[in-house]
């Protein structure tokens, strides 16, 4: 196959794929250290799909939105900080363990996430730094 | 070509240590030698690789870990500490702007004159520390810190 073909199709995959629009993270229980992924799209939008992979192996799907720092201070725990000169977003993720994940995260205005937290239905904690 | 050896300094914003080591080399490659010597000089100096001292105290007991912020000028990097049980950890910071001077006309902000940021250690197989904290424009800072072990510290650097 000529070579030229393969780089186009590869790019094109990638292109297509949404590779260059998303944004990984690995995120740590707080409870036993265990590494999940979490994967939001397109994040400099100000609002759109987020998933993840637990570290048991299942898959999390969800959605995240802007908010008032103010208000996303008061859902996370006292080490996530929110400033009103950066951009807070909440987020949740329905994973097939039948776990639900609430998170808050925070970024510069306008540019990708900078770090964030979630927090499951049994209050376990899971921290992030993008 | 001249080395440049960087070293931080318990709360001091950005201190080098810089010392040039003369090796023999061609003729032909000299000025392309003292070019780069020269940009490495100017990087280091410009603070393209500080890195900013320490500490994490356990909060419990009278006892004091070390951390160190690579690349502390910029908005995100990496960390390396040592806490004070000897555990060595590893992991990343990333920040958001906190105070902020922004300009009258276009109301984009040009300067950061503090920032808030968080800090994910990653010491043993199951023992993540966290840390959220503040820090001013010139690098220094506070912070508290909870790990998965259910310990808790205080981060000054």
């Amino acid at each position: 196959m000529n070579p030229k073909l393969v780089y186009l199709t590869m790019i094109g995959s990638l292109l297509l794929g949404g590779c260059f629009g998303s944004q990984r993270a690995q995120m740590y229980s707080m409870k036993d250290g265990s590494a999940s992924t979490l994967v939001v799209d397109n994040p400099g939008a100000s609002a759109g799909a987020i998933s993840g992979k637990l570290a048991s192996g299942g898959s999390c799907h969800g959605s995240f939105s802007t908010l008032d720092p103010a208000n996303a201070e008061k859902l996370a725990s006292p080490e996530m900080m929110f400033t009103d000169n950066a951009t807070a977003s909440v987020a949740m993720l329905s994973c097939e363990s039948g776990k639900v994940l609430r998170c808050t995260l925070a970024r510069r205005t306008g540019e990708s996430f900078s770090y964030g937290e979630c927090r499951d239905q049994g209050g376990t904690e899971y921290s992030m730094v993008f | 070509m001249a080395s440049v050896v960087t070293k931080a300094a318990p709360n001091t914003a950005w201190f080098f240590e810089m010392s040039p080591v003369e090796k023999k080399g061609t003729t032909m490659f000299k000025p392309l030698r003292n070019s780069l010597g020269f940009l490495a000089l100017v990087a280091f100096a410009s603070g393209c690789a500080s890195a900013r001292e320490g500490y994490l105290y356990d909060t419990k007991a009278p006892r004091r870990g070390s951390v160190v912020f690579h690349d502390a000028q910029l908005t995100e990097g990496s960390v390396v500490a040592q806490l004070a049980n000897g555990e060595r950890c590893t992991g990343k910071f990333n920040t958001i702007p906190d105070q902020v001077e922004v300009d009258d006309e276009t109301r984009q902000i040009y300067r950061e004159d503090s920032q808030v940021g968080l800090v994910i250690l990653k010491c043993g197989a199951q023992h993540i520390v966290r840390c959220g904290f503040q820090r001013d424009h010139a690098g220094a800072g506070y912070g508290r810190c909870s790990d998965t072990a259910g310990s808790h510290f205080s981060l000054y650097f």
